[in-house]
């Protein structure tokens, strides 16, 4: 077998047993790998009608077939089981060094259920596996843990783990590896938690073989000539990181503010990629394989967030400055960091505060019940809460239930700006409108890069439509989707899009597997992904009516800049969607699709 | 005769290395001349990251006035209004995948 190694271990964590198994050759065919393989082993193992916090809901580390090679920017993994914050199906995607390491000593996959009586961490290395005990690393931060470990197991380990948020499922708790590259969305760390398992160090020396080297040669080289050419991926990205994007949005009256109220942060430049770069940037910092770098180690030399760590990356610049009304960068920094060390998704940490926020704002929320006031623009509250959230301390035991659960405690739950329970990422669908759809019916519950139509609505690639206009928006989603569901599953990072498509990508895999993928079958594989997903979600008791948006985007008019007065024309786009998708009027994918797509319920 | 606009420019990324700046005031009644007025003022290599040797912008280059990609307007010819700003991004890109 090339690319895939074929091989997984099973690990149950009540029994305390670890076993290697070979994997279905059909199914790395059809489900490729990582998000894609994941998400099959997921679904067959009937995960959806398990309790995400139970010791069966499966917890799944995955790498595709191209992770480990030297496939451009071929480093990552995904995190897959049953979601705490969404109830839906969770895949949730990293970088770094942790996947390819996993390749490296044998394996594609680690399929782990059950609960640990007492912590432990999973200890992999070349062809092999033990369950070890970690009673003095539970309750450590992130970088302890991971410098704990690394002394315990060997020097090159490369660490995957928890943080405090996870031990105390914190349902928008992450898994981190490599210190600060996060499998960050859908609560996936508070998986974890609740099987007592705080770390996977792996450790392999052997290589990934693939079928065709002179093909796989010779493809890389044509995709790498593409990335290195392309101002994206060769310019922009490198040089400023994702946060260049803030001053981008901003200015299109995309970038929503103080919990989606507005679109349009005046302060935006305060928090931009560009003053990053000269305020506190450090260095660029790349992921295996990867020519972009777009990893932003930072520093604050002086004052009261002093100190050093990694990001932000746009979304969570927005999440914790603009949604937040916060523009003191130095916050934003230094609240970035502290979810890194706690293990929390930033993201949803800034949009469950600034929902917190617009509840004080509104009266719902009192300061009596918050222990504290909640102000627009409190950088030292942004900050000290994300511990607060990682500890369930004071208000931090809402914040760490997610925004909609925030919400509906205090009998507002429009105020939650989410769909299937998970926060928007940073980009407001009245001002964007493929990217309401793509949030809308997003599988994992509200997500950009499950279908990331900015790319064509913002930034013209690879064609420029016109954000404020819902026409064709249907066909865009669809296609971005279906192309991001085969490039999670490959073991690629998604910002290579920007420079090169699935004909490129499905000449890696056929080099690289020797089953003959064109970019034909490799795109009907992203599809044959999307619509098992799909049926997972089906499965466990999503609706149509799940495909839907907060009651603001849907009626109340943008009040200000490029996008005022218009709202999210989902009532538009969604029936198109279906029909498109070969789904019923309920969401369902018909007979006829599944057949085409070889799914079976 | 067309009305002379006072219009802010505002500046990104690569755009700010280029010109030294991050916004300006200029004077000028489209995005056409908005852009001469920009490489008179900041030479050639900021004409060449703007428009083509034919005179037509970048593929790679966005141009909004007050919010909107002129693409979706009158393109260059997008006549412009007191107050107006205009914006220009450089080929850029983002998101967190997570």
């Amino acid at each position: 077998m090339a690319g895939w190694t074929g091989r997984m271990l099973r690990v149950d964590l009540s029994a305390g047993t670890v076993r290697v198994e070979e994997l279905c050759p059909h199914d790395l065919r059809d489900f490729v790998g990582a998000r894609g393989l994941g998400s099959k082993l997921l679904y067959d193992a009937g995960a959806y009608a398990v309790d995400p916090l139970a010791p069966e809901n499966p917890l799944i580390f995955a790498t595709g077939p191209l992770t480990g090679t030297y496939a451009p920017s071929a480093g990552r993994y995904n995190v897959v089981c049953r979601s705490p914050l969404t109830g839906a199906i969770a895949a949730s995607n990293s970088g770094g060094y942790w996947g390819p390491e996993l390749k490296f000593a044998g394996f594609d996959l680690i399929f782990i259920t059950g609960k640990a009586p007492s912590p432990v961490y999973l200890w992999v290395h070349d062809g092999g596996a033990e369950i070890r005990p970690a009673d003095g690393i539970w309750g450590k931060t992130v970088s302890e843990t991971e410098d704990t470990v690394r002394a315990q197991t060997h020097p090159d380990a490369k660490v995957a783990c928890i943080g405090p948020a996870g031990e105390r499922l914190v349902r928008i708790a992450c898994v981190v590896n490599d210190k600060s590259r996060a499998a960050g969305r859908s609560g996936v760390g508070a998986v974890m938690g609740s099987k007592n398992l705080k770390a996977i160090a792996v450790r392999g020396t052997q290589g990934v073989r693939v079928a065709d080297r002179e093909g796989f040669r010779a493809a890389r080289q044509r995709a790498m000539q593409k990335i290195l050419t392309h101002p994206v991926t060769s310019g922009g990205l490198p040089t400023y990181g994702t946060a260049v994007l803030v001053n981008v949005i901003n200015a299109h009256g995309a970038f929503p503010t103080r919990n989606f109220q507005t679109g349009v942060f005046p302060e935006a430049d305060r928090i931009s990629g560009e003053t990053l770069a000269r305020e506190y940037l450090v260095r660029k910092k790349a992921c295996f394989a990867c020519s972009m770098a777009c990893g932003r180690p930072t520093a604050i030399p002086s004052g009261p967030f002093k100190g050093s760590g990694e990001g932000p990356e746009y979304e969570a610049a927005w999440a914790l400055g603009a949604d937040c009304g916060v523009w003191d960068l130095a916050a934003v920094t230094a609240a970035n960091w502290q979810c890194n060390e706690m293990g929390i998704d930033p993201i949803s940490y800034g949009a469950t505060l600034a929902c917190a926020m617009e509840l004080f704002q509104r009266g719902y929320l009192t300061r009596e019940q918050a222990g504290r006031e909640l102000r627009w623009g409190d950088g030292q509250l942004l900050v000290e809460g994300v511990r607060m959230t990682a500890y369930r301390e004071g208000i931090g035991n809402l914040l760490a239930e997610g925004s909609y659960r925030l919400a509906s405690e205090f009998g507002h739950p429009e105020l939650s700006m989410t769909t299937k329970k998970q926060e928007y990422p940073a980009y407001e669908p009245r001002a964007v409108q493929g990217i309401g759809l793509t949030y809308a019916t997003s599988n994992r519950g509200a997500c950009h890069v499950r279908g990331y139509t900015i790319s064509a609505e913002v930034l013209g690639v690879p064609e420029k439509l016109d954000p404020l206009v819902p026409d064709n928006k249907a066909f865009w989603a669809k296609a971005f989707q279906d192309a991001t569901a085969l490039v999670d599953s490959s073991g690629l990072c998604l910002f290579v899009t920007f420079a090169i498509g699935v004909p490129e990508i499905a000449d890696l895999l056929a080099a690289a597997t020797g089953e003959g993928y064109t970019a034909e079958s490799a795109l009907l594989a992203g599809e044959r992904i999307w619509n098992l997903e799909r049926m997972f979600n089906l499965k466990a008791g999503f609706t149509r009516a799940d495909d839907t948006l907060a009651p603001r985007l849907l009626s109340e008019p943008m009040p200000e800049g490029p996008a005022k007065g218009q709202v999210s024309r989902l009532d538009l786009m969604l029936p198109e969607y279906y029909r498109l998708r070969g789904w019923d009027e309920e969401g369902r994918p018909t007979d006829e699709t599944l057949a085409r797509l070889g799914l079976k319920w | 005769m067309v009305a002379v606009a006072t219009v802010t420019v505002q500046l990104f990324a690569t755009l700010r290395e280029v010109t030294g700046t991050s916004r300006l005031t200029v004077e000028a009644s489209s995005v056409r001349e908005v852009l001469s007025l920009l490489v008179s003022r900041y030479g050639p290599e900021l004409g060449r990251r703007l428009v083509t040797p034919a005179g037509e912008l970048q593929e790679t280059i966005a141009v909004l006035v007050n919010g909107r990609n002129v693409r979706f307007l009158r393109g260059l010819e997008t006549p412009l209004s007191d107050g107006d700003t205009v914006t220009l991004i450089p080929p850029v890109a983002g998101g967190l995948a997570g």
